[in-house]
């Protein structure tokens, strides 16, 4: 009931033309997995909305999970493509494909999308990207997701030289801990990648998405938890 | 908030007492509800938290199968008033409390309830709590506090204190504590139960002069805080938690878009 009364706030917001920028509250709306409160973000494109966590230490192994719940969406375009998570490193290679000329730059070395490129009605996907050293992508395939349903999302990261880096997405009932590393329920792809590592990461919208006009939707986010380690 | 802020209470000096105002103070207790107000950090209200009393932390990580404490502390308001009762003159206020009722749950699937205790610092004696330890297996502990008897804590077969010389709560420091073992890996949190909770519950505190009960609705408690608890095989392999039970960013480095 409660996820119905946010996509309807959210719709009438939308249709009168009211909606704000993308933004972030504690709220009971966003409870999962049995917990009193959770965090909304509220996502028209408009802006950015995210927490950071500055605790990673240089990490060159990250395994991170948070229930997700995608409550409400209207609006999309074909192109809907959007960052829920992201963790940031160095830049290891300057003017290099994707990564940006400048060395201080932080890259964003680990991102978890959301897609529904069909619009409105249309599947939603979850992916994760990884930046390797030679600022090209590596990804896994989609992983489906319903929205107004809950998730556990689990992430896992680790960097290594001459395609020995990794990353994994699996995407299980809320109430099960992450599968063990290697457990077929994880989508993996290979990467090199041992000229970056995790300082920080961002969740909610961390990133715009050019095409994303008109697109409004509601994220439910809860129980974060990152490790420096894949077997926790 | 830092153990460093939490001073230890002043001595009290005990009174021989005799029955009175107990039972208005509990129905004032018991008649806080409403919705809940926005908390703050620098409201004159009470304070109620429980943390981590080896840090003075809201979030804690423990190694699957160890134990830990869990303490409450209370700082009374900053409302000094008095009044006349039939005995006389009384301290009373936000700053001086004789009632309180307070609940704590935690998720016992997690974690397994290994025992509860009130404050045993003499200095502390004003404090006549009464564990509540009955529903632990649903994950519950009560607290109450009804006045101060003698002998202490026993409402049963003693007798509560001259309301007019007894000594009130009128000093922060932790109040009660729980030990928990880490039964079970994840997270989870030792919380306060409130107003707005999905379960209400009537988190309250009241004076000897009979106002009415400081609840957060009143805004006569304007700082409610809970303990966020890890599990996991290795503290040193968790990088950060939060499940957001703290009803705020604050554990977060930054919070863009609040």
């Amino acid at each position: 009931m409660k996820k119905v009364a946010v996509l309807c706030v959210g719709l009438v917001l939308g249709f009168a033309g009211l909606a704000s920028a993308d933004s972030l509250t504690v709220t009971a709306a966003a409870a999962l997995g049995g917990t009193n409160y959770g965090l909304e973000v509220y996502h028209d494109n408009t802006d950015r909305a995210y927490v950071q966590d500055d605790t990673p230490d240089s990490e060159t192994v990250y395994r991170a999970t948070f229930l997700f719940n995608l409550a409400s969406v209207t609006g999309l375009s074909t192109n809907m493509r959007q960052v829920l998570f992201q963790t940031y490193g160095p830049n290891p290679n300057p003017g290099v494909g994707v990564c940006p000329a400048d060395p201080a730059a932080q890259i964003g070395s680990l991102r978890l999308w959301l897609f529904q490129t069909g619009g409105n009605g249309s599947v939603s996907n979850l992916q994760l990207w990884g930046r390797g050293n030679q600022c090209g992508e590596r990804s896994t395939t989609r992983i489906p997701i319903n929205p107004g349903q809950d998730y556990r999302v689990c992430m896992e990261w680790t960097t290594g030289a001459t395609n020995t880096g990794m990353l994994a997405l699996a995407v299980v009932d809320p109430a099960s801990a992450c599968p063990s590393t290697g457990d077929p329920a994880w989508r993996t792809s290979t990467m090199t990648n041992n000229l970056t590592y995790t300082d920080f990461v961002r969740m909610g919208t961390p990133a715009t998405n050019a095409f994303g006009a008109g697109e409004i939707m509601t994220f439910y986010f809860d129980e974060f938890a990152s490790f420096r380690t894949l077997n926790p | 908030m830092a153990d460093t802020l939490r001073p230890r209470p002043r001595p009290s000096d005990r009174s021989p007492g005799f029955l009175v105002a107990g039972l208005l103070c509990a129905a004032a207790v018991l008649s806080g509800g409403g919705a809940g107000l926005a908390q703050t950090t620098t409201a004159p209200g009470i304070d109620v938290e429980v943390y981590d009393p080896v840090s003075g932390a809201n979030a804690l990580c423990v190694e699957l199968g160890s134990s830990f404490w869990a303490h409450v502390w209370l700082r009374p308001g900053e409302a000094a008033t008095s009044c006349i009762l039939g005995c006389g003159p009384a301290d009373g206020g936000s700053a001086h409390l004789a009632a309180a009722a307070v609940d704590v749950a935690f998720d016992p699937g997690r974690l397994t309830f290994e025992g509860a205790s009130n404050n045993p610092d003499p200095a502390h004696a004003a404090v006549d709590g009464l564990l509540q330890t009955q529903n632990v297996a649903g994950g519950r502990v009560g607290w109450a506090l009804a006045g101060d008897w003698t002998p202490d804590a026993d409402p049963v077969t003693g007798t509560l204190a001259d309301p007019c010389a007894m000594r009130k709560l009128d000093r922060a420091d932790w109040v009660f504590r729980l030990q928990l073992t880490a039964s079970s890996p994840g997270l989870s949190t030792v919380s306060l139960r409130r107003e707005t909770d999905p379960l209400p519950f009537a988190l309250s505190f009241a004076d000897i002069c009979g106002n009415p009960a400081f609840t957060q609705s009143n805004g006569g408690v304007d700082e409610v805080g809970n303990l966020v608890v890890m599990v996991a095989a290795s503290c040193d392999d968790v990088v950060f938690f939060d499940n957001f039970e703290r009803r705020d960013t604050s554990a977060w480095n930054q919070a863009v878009g609040l």
